[in-house]
């Protein structure tokens, strides 16, 4: 017998409308963020949890990992949600998944995990959602339409989950650079998810972005938190189990490309795969809080490091930059949907 | 707008066409191959894989070079 079977009777008594679930999604998700952002920071606080924010001139200690703060009120939501979707086992998995990648992060937080273990271990969460059944191997592709992967499928979505997950990981360098980013990365793919018809994406997006809200009011310059590892990898792994889910894999990572562009250029400009912490040369060097690309030509390439190559910029600037970067990308992926996908 | 979001943009549509590039590669390869046989789909998939490393290998060269030019160029301070 599937699980959450006792809940579709009141699915059908119900009988609510996508769009005062999504409201529910969004307030659910505003609530239980708030409430645990004010639980747990003071703990964070008290037991001195505290990171150096390098970019600032009296470098200030703040509160870290505040992340099970966002995936901790994710995933109450979901649970609070899942009785009114057609697939709560679906919307459960999305949950699940990016639980474990929070967890994971959050053990990297607390000691440090390798270069190469993290990628393998973000691995997971893809065995998470394959185990719902819900996913179909049949992704939406600009140009070819649906494709169909029944064998390569599997292994793409394992790689996707620790591309999406390391990418948004790598993205989250300066104050509100990832929620801001990520807002505007996703906002223009609602449409897109809508004309897919699977509601339970839609309401995990809208989750995710109502969560990541009061995280960003924290988190923006001059920020009073810091996410860390389990904040991003979470945030990663939630964007690719909405996009399995949806089917709408490519359109996720055109909207991710200051992300995975960022990354990759990171990754091949270091020489493979490397902890931020082991990296030699710096990306970026600081001067009078003024962020500049590293003028060594051996020094690794990143987003930040190719906006501030021709002069130095302050982090509110960079940050508002890559935001627009991120919008732009996430109405190209839009437009290639309607324009350029056919259907 | 100065040269550094020039290139930043430039990185996304870049970006951008190279996926559809080796979309419409590998839509031509679908094309062209015989339907039904296992070893054209494996190929298929192995020429699609193939496609999108050789591209992206192009394309992260070019941005490296792009970088390199902009950030220890002598063309003049950043800004247009």
């Amino acid at each position: 017998m599937r699980p959450f079977l006792f809940f579709s009777y009141w699915q059908y008594v119900i009988k609510m409308h996508l769009a005062v679930i999504v409201l529910m999604a969004s307030i659910l998700g505003l609530l239980f963020s708030e409430i645990f952002h004010r639980r747990i920071i003071p703990r964070l606080i008290s037991r001195n949890y505290l990171s150096e924010d390098v970019h600032k001139p009296d470098k200030p200690r703040i509160p870290e990992p505040v992340g099970p703060a966002v995936s901790l009120a994710f995933i109450v939501s979901t649970i609070v949600l899942a009785p009114l979707v057609k697939d709560p086992i679906l919307l459960m998995g999305i949950a699940a998944s990016s639980g474990i990648s929070s967890m994971i992060g959050l053990l990297d937080d607390i000691s440090p995990l390798g270069a190469k273990s993290k990628p393998l271990l973000l691995t997971l969460p893809a065995f998470v959602m394959m185990a719902t059944g819900g996913l179909i191997p049949r992704p939406i592709l600009p140009i070819l339409g649906r494709a169909r992967l029944y064998y390569v499928y599997w292994p793409l979505l394992m790689a996707m989950y620790t591309v999406f997950s390391n990418s948004v990981n790598m993205m989250d360098a300066l104050n509100g650079m990832l929620p801001l980013s990520v807002f505007g990365a996703t906002i223009p793919l609602i449409p897109v998810i809508l004309m897919t018809g699977r509601d339970e994406a839609l309401i995990s997006l809208v989750l995710l972005l109502s969560v990541m809200f009061p995280y960003y009011l924290r988190n923006k310059y001059p920020a009073r938190v810091f996410g860390g590892d389990s904040n991003s990898l979470f945030i990663g792994a939630t964007l690719a189990g909405i996009s399995a889910s949806s089917n709408t894999e490519a359109f996720f990572s055109i909207s991710l490309l200051p992300f995975i562009v960022s990354g990759f250029s990171l990754i091949v400009s270091v020489g493979g795969l490397v902890e931020r912490r082991e990296i030699a040369k710096r990306p970026v060097v600081v001067k009078d809080g003024m962020i500049r690309a590293n003028p060594d030509r051996a020094a690794p390439m990143s987003m930040i490091a190719i906006l501030t190559s021709s002069k130095p910029k302050r982090e509110p600037e960079i940050v508002m930059e890559v935001a627009l970067i991120s919008l732009f990308s996430g109405i190209l992926s839009c437009l290639t949907f309607f324009l350029l996908t056919p259907r | 707008m100065d040269r550094g979001l020039i290139l930043a943009i430039f990185s996304i549509i870049s970006g951008w066409a190279l996926i559809l590039l080796s979309l419409l590669v590998i839509k031509v390869l679908i094309l062209s191959t015989r339907e039904g046989s296992f070893f054209y789909s494996l190929m298929e998939v192995g020429m699609s894989f193939l496609t999108l490393i050789s591209f992206l290998f192009i394309w992260y060269r070019l941005l490296r070079y792009l970088f390199l030019r902009t950030k220890v160029g002598d063309s003049g301070p950043g800004g247009t």
